[in-house]
């Protein structure tokens, strides 16, 4: 009996310890990370194989906020001029992590915060439209690209929507659109419509995409011209499409990645753009996660993700770490322990060696595009199955590259 | 049990034929008001050798796609979409 009760004493007296917060600076080697909530499953999952790396071991610790937040965040301003310092309470990646889960939290105990190592914007940071002058020199570099969806309840019969279509939906009053006596389109409820702030990357980046190309200012979104209902997060937006007791008259913006991890219940619609004949989803088929249609052009609502760092007067990177960090992402840097590609990729974001189209402009023309060390067959096999040709070091490739086990076109 | 399984391989039969004549076979038309239920746009629809936006965006694939053509109440008289509000 003695026994019994020191066990139930130990027991209860643990349970304060295990839900109490840490202290952030007890964690060992840290990253300090502002980025888009669009990208906390590439974070988690990164994170936990840093985390294990005996290398070089990080811990991730991070705050999530808007693409348009998170860049001045870095680069300051007159206001801030060595940017805004993370404080409060920070997420962080744990040994033995499941990214599928959510992360533990940690207090910031450092006095006056901590500067940001890195930031990360999941849209061409021109569309910011920021008017502050940077105060600290930092890079900008391009990363994966980022699919945006428009989703509905599945139990919603809505399959596909145009270009036109959504013009009319997210821009004009919805007297004026499709009103309830000509419901042409089931979308004329704004309350309904759930989307983002006008500082995230999901809002910003349909607001390009459905201004009209070439277009007068009448015919150009801006993010107070975006009808609809924003939400602080992309769980928010989940939560609202997946809960509507009105399923037929709801949609929803997200990024795809959080889509293709979200719980079942949503459904993405296929997407045809201005002078597009037919709608796409971002892969090839619902369902599928293979990026397809984002990857040869036939899906045009994407974005690249760009990280930012700290450089010298010289643009060397100043923190070995963060520029660590964002190589890896990036694909120039390796570890033999982790595969940051395979990570890239099975959070739904395209590597750029897996494009065969680029654009230069948020919401732009497209481009083919031909990157100079391909991976779309590696990628193809994380997906799905590669129909090119296996390789290795004792079976090398009879015409290509042999990259990633695979024999690319170069 | 047996005109069960007749008419499932004569389905699969004729699934398997219309995927031969055409890669860009529609998922689905939907049933959204306005749809252009069932319409299969044909290889001649799509582009061989893009060079353009326009052109990659409407590029040959094997992709599956959805037509749809809403009626749209509020464009101009030009056709134009109208200005924003």
């Amino acid at each position: 009996m003695r026994k019994i009760l020191t066990i139930l004493a130990l027991a209860a007296a643990s349970v304060p310890l295990q839900a109490q917060a840490i202290n952030c600076s007890t964690l060992p080697n840290p990253l300090w990370l502002q980025i888009g909530d669009t990208q906390e499953a590439l974070i988690k999952t990164l994170g936990r194989d840093l985390k294990k790396s005996t290398a070089h071991p990080l811990t991730l610790i991070y705050i999530t906020a808007g693409s348009c937040t998170n860049v001045p965040a870095i680069q300051g301003d007159s206001t801030h001029p060595n940017g805004t310092f993370l404080a409060g309470t920070m997420s962080y990646i744990p040994d033995n992590f499941d990214p599928s889960t959510a992360s533990p939290t940690c207090t910031n105990d450092i006095a006056g915060g901590h500067r940001v190592d890195v930031a990360s914007a999941a849209l061409f940071v021109s569309t910011c439209k920021l008017t502050n002058v940077p105060s600290v020199k930092t890079s900008t570099q391009q990363g994966p690209n980022q699919a945006y969806t428009l989703v509905v309840p599945a139990s919603a019969s809505p399959q596909a929507i145009t270009a036109e279509e959504a013009y009319l939906v997210f821009g004009l009053a919805e007297q004026d659109g499709f009103d309830a006596t000509t419901p042409l389109s089931p979308w004329n409820d704004h309350t309904l419509m759930f989307t983002r702030p006008s500082t995230k990357s999901t809002l910003l980046t349909w607001v390009s995409t459905l201004s009209v190309p070439g277009g007068d200012v009448n015919h150009t979104f801006t993010p107070t011209l975006f009808k609809g209902t924003p939400e602080a997060a992309s769980s928010d937006v989940v939560s609202h499409v997946l809960g509507s007791a009105t399923p037929e008259k709801t949609i929803g913006l997200l990024g795809a990645e959080v889509y293709d991890s979200a719980p079942t219940g949503l459904k993405e619609l296929a997407f045809q753009w201005f002078g597009q004949k037919h709608a796409y989803f971002p892969d090839s088929a619902l369902g599928k996660h293979d990026k397809k249609n984002l990857r040869d052009g036939h899906y045009a609502v994407w974005s690249p993700t760009f990280w930012l760092q700290d450089v010298d007067a010289a643009g060397a990177a100043t923190n070995p770490d963060a520029d660590y960090f964002i190589k890896l992402i990036l694909g120039q840097q390796q570890n033999f322990e982790i595969n940051p590609l395979a990570d890239v990729v099975s959070v739904g974001l395209v590597p750029s060696c897996a494009m065969s189209v680029n654009r230069t402009v948020e919401g732009g023309p497209l481009s083919l595009f031909s990157p100079t060390t391909p991976c779309g067959c590696y990628y193809d096999s994380q997906v799905g199955t590669s129909s090119c040709t296996a390789c290795s070091a004792t079976a090398p490739c009879a015409t290509g590259t042999c990259r990633n086990n695979f024999c690319e076109a170069r | 049990m047996k005109p069960i399984l007749v008419g499932l391989s004569a389905l699969m039969l004729l699934a398997s034929a219309c995927g031969s004549s055409n890669n860009n076979t529609p998922v689905d038309a939907g049933i959204d008001a306005g749809t252009d239920a069932g319409v299969d746009a044909g290889a001649a629809d799509c582009v061989t050798n893009p060079t353009t936006s326009t052109d990659i965006l409407n590029a040959c694939t094997d992709a599956g796609f959805i037509d749809k053509a809403p009626v749209l109440p509020k464009l101009q008289a030009d056709g134009g979409l109208p200005p924003l509000q």
